[in-house]
C-alpha cells in the first residue's frame, strides 16, 4: 500500500556501523568511504555486484548466495544462440579508414587549468575543497582576501589516514574474532 | 512532446516518430501511414573542411604542464590517471570536419564588473523562526544596516558592503508582535573565482524575475497571469522560464528555456466525487486513486505527495496549535481565510519526504482533499489524443516564435524597474541579443543495401528510398516456417495482412512463406497463450498475433510466452493497422521488424573503423515494483561485416542511480564478440545513457573505473596483446540547450556544436541528429567521461552521428545512437510488460522492437 515507505527505508554503511542513510544514498556514499577507509578496512568488491562490499572471512559464502549471481547462472544453464552464416555479409566498404589513427585523449583539465574560468571542486572531500577554492583565488588573481586579512594559522595537515584512525571499525573488530 | 515530460523520461525527438511513440507503454503497433514529403535529394556532398590531419593541431604553451599547484590533490586527475599515461597534448575538443554554419542559441551572455566581492554571513534567529518567508520579511526591516543590495534565503545573507562587524545583532518584531534577536554572522568572502559565486548569481537573477510577478513552482518560474486555460479537459498551462547561470567553455552564460507547467484545475476533492457512484467500494477506488498523487495547495504553493488515507477523519476533528486544540475548518479560516464547503471529506496524510533524514522524521501533513490540485499527467491523459494536441498547440513553439520569447524575455527583464534595481544594485548586466556560434553539418551518410547506397538525405530519412532498395541481410530460405493467430471473425482482415506482407517482401528481398495459420475463436487472453503454445510444437521462427485492440495484459501476456517460456519472437499487429488504408507502408515497416527479430539486418552504414563494438546503455523502472529497474544492455558485433546486435538485460535496483552490475552485461556481450569474431574488439565505444549530470562524477568513479579496470583484465585473460580501447560517453537528452539558424528554424540533421555553450571541464559536444519539422529540436548532449579510444574529437563527433542511423523502426535518424535507443526499447519491455528476464536464445535478435 504504501510505497514510499521503502524508499525511505535506512541501511547501514558496510565499512562503519555509525554511518546510516536512505537507501538511495548508499551509492554516493560508499564512494566516499571506499576512498576513507581503502587502507583501514579492506572489504571485497563482489564479482556480481559493485555496492556488495563483503568482508574477507565472510567473501566467499556471499559470491555463493549472492542475489545478483543468477544474472551469471541464467546465462551459464542456458544455451546461447547459434551463429548465423547469413546473418554475416561481405565486408563494406568505406570512403575513410581510422583503424590506425592513435589519437591521444582530449583532457579538459589541462584547458580548464589555465583559461579563466570558474572551476566547480565536485566530489571532493571539505577539507580539499578549501585548499581547491584558495588555489582558484591565487590563480585568477583575486588575492585581496590576504592583503586585508592576517594571515591564519596553516590548518593542520591532516590526512585522511589519521582521521579514520579514531573510527569506529566494524569489520576489522569482527574479523579478529 | 510537452515540456512537462522533460527530465529522464523525456520522449525522444519532438518531431512526429514512431520511435518516440513506441516507447511508453505497450502499443503492440503504432505505424504511422507514411505521408512522406520529403523531396529525394541527390547525394549532396558538402563540401568538408580542408581535412587537417586529426590530432596535429598547434600546440598551445601550457600543454603538459601540471594543472596549478601540482601539491594539491587533484581528483580531477584521478579521471585520466589510470590508464592515461601519455601526456594528453589533443589541445582542443573542437572538430574541424563538416560544412560550417551560423548558429544561435538561447544563451544570453552575462556582462559583471570584474573586481566585484560577496560578503556571506550567516543569519540566526533567536527564537526560531520556521517560515522563510517571515524570517525574510524581519530582516527585511533592517535595509538600512545592511545596504540596498542583499540577497537572504532564510540562512544566508549575501551582502556587496562589508558590515562593521563581524557579528552584528538586530532587533526585531514580527506581525505577531514577538520579539526576535537576529544575529548576523561573518562566514567569508565568495571571490568571482569560485563556483559559489554562480549559486550568488542565480540567486540574485532570480531575485530580480521576481519582478516579473513570477511565481516559484517546485524550481522554476512561472507567469500565472500568462496562463492558457483549456477549459474542456480542466487543465492550465503556466508559461515560464527556466533559467540557469553557468560556467561556460568561455564566459558566464545565461541559459533560458521557455518551459510550461500543466495545472489540473481539478482537486483530490472532485477524484473523490468520482469514486463516490460506488458507495460499496469507496474507500478502496478513492486510495488506489489517489495514493501517490503529488498535490500542489494553493494557499501555501507546496506540493506533496499523498500517502495515505484517514476516513476516520473530517475537517472539523481537531489538531493540537500552538497548545490549543483547532479544528481544521477553524485553522484554515482564521489563517488563510478559506471556508472550507464539505465538512464530511476524509483527510490525506503525507509524509515529508525530505525531512526523513533530519530527526523530523515522522512528520506528517495533514491535507484537505478539497484544497489539494492534483498535478502531473495520468496515463489516461497522456493517451488522450485531443488533450495532449491541444497541450502541444501551446507548449511546441516553432524556432521563430521561441526566439522571440526570448527577447520579451529579456527587455520585460531589463524594462521593470523593479527588476533592473536589482540588477544594478548587484552591477548585473545582461546582453540584449541572443548568443550566435559558429557550427559544423556532417555531410549526410550512406545508407548500404545490399545492392547498392544511397544517400540518407539533408533531411535524414531515406523511407523513399528504401522502397526500391533490398534489405543487407536476410534469411537465406526467408521466413520459411512460421505461424499466425487470429480471431476467426478477423479472417479478411489477415488475408490482406498477409498479401500486403509478401508483396513488400518480395520487393525488400525477403521471402516470406505462408504461414501455418491458428484461427482463434475468441479473443480472450488465455486463447492466446493456447493458440502460442501449439504453434510452439511446429517450432516457429515467429509467430504473429493479429489482435483487436492494444490491451495491456493480452499483450504482456504475449510477450512473456514468446520472450520468456519459449523463446520465439512475436510480432503483435492491431486489427486498425491492417484495415489501415495506407497498409502498404505499414506492411513495410513490419516486414523490416520481422527481419529483424529474426536477427538480420535492413541496412547499415559506412563505418571506417573496424573491430568496433558499440554498446548502449539505459535503464527503465519496473512498472509493478517500485523498488525494482531493468538495465538493459545492447552492443553491436563487428558492424563492418556482421552487422548484428547482441542484447542482455538485467534487474537493478531503482534506487540506485548507477549501475550495480554493468559490468557482467559487458563482459556476456565481450563473450558474444569473442565467439563470433574470435577475438575481442579492438575498440569498444559506450554510451550510456539514463544518468543526470549530477551524478557524472559518481559515474567515473563508481562505472568507469570499473570496467576499465575489469577490461583490462578480461583482454589480458584471454592473451590479446593490445590494450583495450575505450571511450566511454554519457547521452543526456533532456538539456535545456537549443540552438537556431540564422534563419530562424531548426538546425539540419549532422549540426554539431563543441564550442562556447559546451563546459570547459568537460570533453564534451553537442549533436542535432533528427530532422524535426515541428515545433524546436532538442540538441542531445554527450559528454566523454572517459577515452582510451585513439579517436581525435573530430572522429568521436562524426562516428556518434552515424550511429543514430541504426535504429530499425524507422527509416532515419534518431535522437541518440541507435544502441541506446535498443536498449531503452529493451529495458522497458522487460520492465513494463515481461518482468522477467528474456531466454538467452533470444540475445542476438532484436525481439523487443
Amino acid at each position: 500500500m504504501n510505497f514510499m515507505e521503502s524508499s525511505s527505508e535506512m541501511v547501514t554503511c558496510p565499512y562503519n556501523s555509525a554511518h546510516r542513510m536512505l537507501r538511495k544514498k548508499l551509492q554516493q556514499h560508499i564512494i566516499k568511504c571506499r576512498e576513507l577507509y581503502k587502507n583501514e578496512i579492506p572489504l571485497l568488491n563482489c564479482p556480481f555486484n559493485n555496492s556488495h562490499l563483503i568482508p574477507e572471512p565472510e567473501f566467499y559464502q556471499h559470491t555463493k548466495s549472492c542475489e545478483d549471481r543468477k544474472i551469471v547462472a541464467h546465462f551459464q544453464f542456458s544455451e546461447s544462440a547459434p551463429i548465423k552464416e547469413d546473418a554475416k555479409h561481405e565486408k563494406i566498404s568505406a570512403d575513410e579508414d581510422w583503424d590506425e589513427d592513435n589519437t591521444p585523449a582530449y583532457n579538459p583539465q589541462v584547458y580548464a587549468a589555465s583559461a579563466n574560468i570558474v572551476r566547480e571542486p565536485k566530489g571532493i572531500f571539505p577539507a580539499q575543497r578549501k585548499d581547491f577554492i584558495k588555489e582558484e583565488r591565487k590563480r585568477l588573481g583575486d588575492l585581496s582576501d590576504e592583503e586585508k586579512m592576517p594571515e591564519p594559522p596553516p590548518p593542520p595537515k591532516i590526512s585522511i589516514r589519521e582521521t579514520t584512525k579514531t573510527r569506529h571499525q566494524p569489520y576489522q573488530r569482527r574479523a579478529n574474532h | 512532446m510537452s515540456d512537462q515530460t522533460r527530465g529522464r523520461r523525456r520522449l525522444s525527438g519532438h518531431g512526429d516518430d514512431p520511435c518516440s511513440s513506441s516507447e511508453q507503454g505497450p502499443r503492440p503497433k503504432v505505424f504511422k501511414a507514411s505521408g512522406s514529403s520529403t523531396a529525394i535529394t541527390t547525394v549532396g556532398s558538402a563540401p568538408t573542411a580542408s581535412g587537417r590531419p586529426s590530432g596535429s593541431s598547434t600546440a598551445i604553451t601550457t600543454v603538459g604542464s601540471a594543472p596549478t599547484g601540482s601539491g594539491r590533490p587533484s581528483r580531477y586527475d584521478l579521471r585520466y590517471e589510470i590508464i592515461n599515461t601519455r601526456p594528453s597534448d589533443v589541445v582542443t575538443k573542437q572538430g574541424t570536419d563538416g560544412m560550417q554554419i551560423r548558429l544561435q542559441t538561447n544563451f544570453f551572455r552575462l556582462i559583471t564588473t570584474p573586481k566585484w566581492r560577496i560578503y556571506h554571513y550567516h543569519v540566526e534567529f533567536e527564537p526560531d523562526i520556521e517560515m522563510v518567508r517571515v524570517r525574510r520579511g524581519i530582516l527585511s526591516d533592517h535595509s538600512n544596516v545592511l545596504g540596498s543590495a542583499f540577497i537572504f534565503d532564510g540562512k544566508q545573507l549575501f551582502t556587496t558592503k562589508k558590515l562593521e562587524k563581524d557579528l552584528t545583532r538586530l532587533q526585531g518584531t514580527s506581525k505577531t508582535e514577538i520579539n526576535y534577536t537576529i544575529t548576523i554572522k561573518y562566514v567569508g568572502t565568495i571571490s568571482t573565482a569560485e563556483s559559489r559565486f554562480l549559486q550568488v548569481l542565480n540567486l540574485i537573477l532570480r531575485r530580480s524575475m521576481k519582478g516579473l510577478k513570477l511565481e516559484l513552482i517546485g524550481r522554476n518560474l512561472f507567469d500565472p497571469n500568462a496562463k492558457i486555460m483549456l477549459r474542456e479537459h480542466h487543465m492550465e498551462l503556466w508559461p515560464g522560464y527556466e533559467t540557469s547561470i553557468r560556467q561556460h567553455e568561455r564566459d558566464i552564460l545565461l541559459c533560458t528555456e521557455i518551459t510550461h507547467k500543466v495545472m489540473r484545475t481539478e482537486t483530490v476533492y472532485d477524484i473523490l466525487m468520482r469514486c463516490i457512484n460506488n458507495p460499496a467500494r469507496l474507500q478502496e477506488d478513492f486510495r488506489t486513486n489517489v495514493l501517490g498523487l503529488v498535490v500542489l495547495t494553493d494557499y501555501n504553493n507546496r506540493t506533496y505527495r499523498i500517502n495515505d488515507v484517514d476516513f476516520g477523519q473530517t475537517p472539523r476533528s481537531t489538531f493540537s496549535c500552538k497548545g490549543k486544540d483547532v479544528s481544521f475548518v477553524d485553522y484554515y479560516l482564521s489563517k488563510y481565510n478559506i471556508r472550507i464547503r464539505d465538512q464530511k471529506q476524509p483527510l490525506l496524510i503525507s509524509k515529508n519526504k525530505d525531512k526523513a533524514q533530519n530527526t523530523q522524521k515522522d512528520e506528517m501533513v495533514i491535507l484537505i482533499p478539497e484544497l489539494c490540485r492534483v498535478t502531473g499527467l495520468t496515463d489516461n491523459m497522456r493517451n488522450d489524443f485531443g488533450l495532449m494536441r491541444a497541450m502541444s498547440n501551446h507548449t511546441r513553439m516553432n524556432p521563430q516564435r521561441r526566439i522571440e520569447r526570448l527577447h520579451t524575455f529579456n527587455r520585460r527583464l531589463q524594462n521593470t524597474p523593479e527588476s533592473v534595481k536589482v540588477l544594478t544594485d548587484w552591477d548585473m548586466r545582461l546582453e540584449e541579443q541572443l548568443i550566435k556560434l559558429n557550427g559544423r553539418v556532417i555531410s549526410p551518410q550512406k545508407i548500404v543495401f545490399k545492392a547498392n547506397k544511397v544517400s540518407a538525405g539533408n533531411g535524414a530519412d531515406w523511407t523513399r528510398e528504401f522502397r526500391a532498395a533490398t534489405m543487407l541481410t536476410t534469411p537465406r530460405n526467408g521466413l520459411s516456417r512460421w505461424a499466425v493467430i487470429a480471431p476467426e471473425r478477423n479472417s479478411r482482415e489477415l488475408r490482406t495482412l498477409l498479401e500486403s506482407l509478401m508483396r513488400v517482401g518480395r520487393g525488400m528481398g525477403f521471402n516470406i512463406s505462408n504461414p501455418t495459420e491458428l484461427k482463434i475463436r475468441d479473443d480472450r487472453t488465455g486463447t492466446y497463450v493456447r493458440a502460442m503454445d501449439d504453434c510452439a510444437r511446429l517450432d516457429p521462427m515467429l509467430v504473429l498475433c493479429l489482435v483487436p485492440n492494444n490491451n495491456v495484459e493480452r499483450y504482456s501476456s504475449i510477450k512473456k510466452r514468446g520472450c520468456i517460456d519459449k523463446a520465439i519472437p512475436t510480432q503483435v499487429v492491431t486489427i486498425r493497422v491492417a484495415n489501415n488504408r495506407g497498409l502498404m507502408s505499414i506492411a513495410t515497416k513490419i516486414a523490416i521488424q520481422i527481419n529483424c527479430k529474426l536477427g538480420y539486418t535492413p541496412w547499415m552504414i559506412e563505418l571506417p573503423l573496424s573491430g568496433l563494438m558499440t554498446v548502449g546503455f539505459d535503464i527503465a523502472k519496473c512498472s509493478r515494483d517500485r523498488s525494482k529497474a531493468y538495465g538493459g544492455l545492447v552492443a553491436s558485433m563487428d558492424l563492418k561485416e556482421n552487422s548484428t546486435f547482441f542484447s542482455t538485460v538485467a534487474e537493478c535496483s531503482a534506487y540506485d542511480v548507477l549501475a550495480n552490475n554493468l559490468w557482467l552485461m559487458l563482459a556476456k556481450a565481450l563473450r558474444r564478440y569473442r565467439y563470433e569474431h574470435n577475438k575481442l574488439p579492438t575498440r569498444i565505444l559506450f554510451y550510456r545513457d539514463g544518468v543526470s549530470s549530477g551524478s557524472l562524477k559518481q559515474l567515473v568513479e563508481y562505472e568507469v573505473k570499473d570496467i576499465a579496470e575489469k577490461l583490462k583484465q578480461e583482454y589480458q585473460k584471454a592473451g590479446e596483446n593490445t590494450q583495450p580501447m575505450l571511450a566511454y560517453i554519457v547521452v543526456t537528452k533532456s538539456s535545456n540547450t537549443r540552438f537556431f539558424t540564422d534563419s530562424y528554424q531548426n538546425p539540419p540533421a549532422g549540426t554539431i556544436v563543441d564550442d562556447v555553450v559546451t563546459q570547459p571541464e568537460r570533453f564534451d559536444f553537442y549533436v542535432v541528429s533528427q530532422t524535426v519539422r515541428q515545433g524546436t529540436v532538442s540538441p542531445t548532449n554527450y559528454n566523454v567521461v572517459y577515452s582510451t579510444i585513439g579517436l581525435s574529437p573530430d572522429q568521436i563527433q562524426k562516428l556518434t552521428y552515424k550511429m543514430c542511423h541504426l535504429y530499425y523502426n524507422w527509416s532515419g535518424t534518431t535522437r541518440v545512437p541507435a544502441v541506446c535507443q535498443y536498449a531503452k526499447k529493451l529495458a522497458t519491455l522487460v520492465a513494463t510488460n515481461l518482468h522477467a528476464i528474456p531466454e538467452s536464445a533470444l540475445e542476438k535478435q532484436l525481439y523487443y522492437l
